[in-house]
């Protein structure tokens, strides 16, 4: 035993001298953003279509700061094969990255194929060739594909240019009613998916991004109902008396963690969607909301004032053991787990005002990220990069976002008023 | 059960050999050992010239004589034997120092040619979107000693594609290291080879 240790010791002794190479460590880069150049796409068709793909490309990727992308009018050329790339004139122009294409009609006539690389100039070499099929009369979504496809390609993480965000508003005129709404993340595709009278609240993504659930007034009392995104087919969940609200989705869709008071103070249970049935996972006389599931399922984030003020807890599904999160301040609410469940995402107050904040669950470290007022309903993409919110712009409800960062902000271009609670769709599969 | 065999044992043999060196037996001329010690007569110690004179005639001649005799007695140490030992132990001290020196130049200078490189590295590398804490990066450079990269091998990857290229696109970028004025040596020693680790804290 003794010599045994003693060898160890005598080994690792050895080792710090036989791993002696120099090593220097880079802990910080510039965040500058990437500038890649789209040549415009050639069209080997009789009538090109008015819509310029390489401009769609362009303007995703450009809209969170992390890409510039450089105009036709500066290019020296246009090459739309690999032998045609002069390296040397695209890096003098300070290009990055260069994608070009081509693209044809498909065989049924109605569906466009574009054929693209993707080069990387520094390393002068092509890091990926790509064909994206698409009709030609969704010609955006296409751009939108592709641009997911370069994302990737450069950030090694999933683009979010195909994903859609729900959100809820109302409008007065002609008469008071609420919709329940999903557009695409340019504010492009807006359509209805639900409107009643009364109020609709909190909508709800499933992870296979095919259904939301929400909180509906409809019958006078809320209850919360499931809706098919694409087929319009709705139901209502188990009802229960009292409140029935904030719905959220189990990352296999198994289960929706929901809000019930069952005529007493609310509390945190989870619904089986199979069996149509509520077990109950908190127990407190305190306010127990706003339910999030971790991303691996086997947390819950929730609202809580138990401690006086409202506050971040967390629970471990399996024993129902809860710990609190947040301490900072007086008012942190409606937690929401990042992707990687390395981080919380919630409405935290300063100085009365609310702002978007983001907490490190490893260091416990909090960030502002929002310098307006009255932010509320985090959501966050589902790569993680970029943070949607609900924030009164002049007295206006306006839908704005954030990079994770804090670095770019951006407005939702919505063309309704009286927007809130949005949510963000998962990466949706059908349209890879 | 606690083994303290080993922690005995050590301590017995150096318990031994301290007694063992104090009795001299050794026979190590310089050791601290009991009999090293020559006793030495305290009036040549305390001996003044001032209070000599006093002294009446008679006893001083009695005085010298014993003086002699005890100076007999002595070894005769010159004074140039002395000078030589000093210098010998001046010479010693200062090696020591200038190893000490060396030492401390030596790394000084790796570290700032290791600086050096981490800040060119710093000014091209653009991290991607995807740089986050506990991705890392390990590249082996390989260089000429004008700077110039020769040659990049992927060591570790990150496990993210783009986080590796990003890596691999900044010394691409770079091509080249300024500003390293080194010794051969040195540059041989630590920079010929190194490793480049890319692992963004935020």
């Amino acid at each position: 035993m003794m010599f045994k240790r003693n060898i160890i010791f005598l080994l690792l002794f050895f080792c710090s001298f036989t791993n002696s190479q120099l090593r220097i460590e880079v802990t910080e880069g510039i965040k500058d953003p990437i500038t890649i150049a789209i040549v415009p796409i050639s069209w080997n068709l009789d009538t090109p279509p008015k819509l310029y793909l390489d401009q769609i490309i362009s303007k995703d990727l450009e809209s969170f700061g992390e890409f510039i992308s450089l105009p036709p009018r500066n290019m020296l050329s246009f090459p739309n094969s690999e032998e045609e790339v002069l390296y040397r004139d695209w890096n003098l122009l300070g290009v990055d990255y260069l994608v070009i294409g081509s693209a044809v009609l498909g065989q049924d006539l109605q569906d466009v194929v574009v054929s693209f690389s993707i080069i990387n100039i520094t390393r002068q070499r092509v890091i990926k060739r790509s064909i994206s099929k698409g009709s030609s009369s969704f010609l955006k979504s296409l751009g939108h594909v592709m641009s997911d496809r370069i994302y990737k390609e450069i950030n090694g993480i999933p683009g979010i240019f195909s994903t859609k965000i729900s959100y809820v508003n109302n409008e007065s005129f002609p008469e008071k009613n609420y919709f329940l709404r999903v557009t695409d993340i340019d504010g492009e595709n807006d359509s209805v998916l639900f409107s009643s009278p009364e109020p609709i609240m909190s909508p709800s993504w499933s992870s296979d991004g095919k259904k939301i659930a929400y909180v509906s007034f409809e019958e006078g009392q809320s209850r919360i109902y499931i809706q098919e995104v694409y087929t319009g087919k709705r139901r209502s969940l188990r009802f229960e008396p009292g409140i029935n609200s904030s719905p959220n989705w189990s990352p296999k869709d198994k289960y929706i963690a929901a809000v019930l008071s069952k005529g007493d103070n609310p509390d945190i249970y989870s619904y089986d969607v199979k069996r149509n049935k509520w077990k109950r996972l908190t127990t407190h006389f305190g306010i127990d909301t706003e339910p999030d599931w971790s991303p691996d399922g086997r947390k819950i984030l929730f609202t809580s004032n138990r401690s006086g003020t409202p506050q971040i807890y967390e629970m471990i599904v399996s024993n129902k053991r809860i710990k609190r999160k947040t301490f900072e301040g007086s008012y942190n609410a409606r937690g929401r787990y990042t992707p990687d469940g390395k981080s919380i995402v919630f409405v935290h107050r300063k100085n009365g005002m609310f702002h978007i904040a983001i907490q490190n669950l490893v260091n416990g470290k909090m960030k502002i990220l929002t310098n307006t007022q009255l932010d509320e309903s985090p959501t966050i993409s589902p790569n993680g990069n970029v943070i949607i919110y609900a924030t009164k712009n002049k007295e206006e409800d306006i839908l704005a976002g954030i990079s994770i960062d804090g670095k770019t902000r951006f407005v939702l271009p919505t063309n309704s008023g009286g927007v809130r609670e949005p949510s963000w769709s998962p990466l949706l599969k059908s349209l890879e | 059960m606690v083994n303290y065999y080993s922690g005995f044992f050590i301590s017995l043999v150096l318990h031994l050999a301290l007694i063992l060196s104090l009795t001299n037996l050794f026979k190590i001329k310089d050791l601290y050992s009991l009999n090293a010690f020559e006793p030495m007569p305290v009036y040549l110690v305390y001996e003044n010239k001032g209070q000599e004179r006093n002294i009446k005639p008679i006893n001083n001649k009695i005085r010298r004589i014993e003086d002699k005799k005890v100076q007999s007695n002595q070894p005769e140490i010159s004074l140039s034997t002395i000078v030589s030992a000093e210098k010998e132990t001046l010479k010693i001290e200062k090696n020591l120092i200038n190893l000490e020196l060396e030492k401390v130049t030596k790394s000084d200078e790796i570290s700032l040619f290791s600086t050096i490189i981490q800040n060119q590295v710093m000014q091209v590398w653009q991290q991607p979107s995807s740089a986050r804490e506990g991705l890392s990066v390990e590249l082996l450079i390989r260089l000429v000693p004008t700077g110039e990269i020769i040659d990049v091998k992927l060591l570790k990857s990150s496990g993210n594609f783009a986080f590796d290229n990003s890596a691999l696109n900044a010394v691409e970028k770079l091509s080249k290291f300024e500003d390293l004025n080194m010794g051969r040596k040195l540059f041989d020693n630590h920079f010929r080879n190194f490793t480049l680790v890319f692992n963004p804290k935020n």
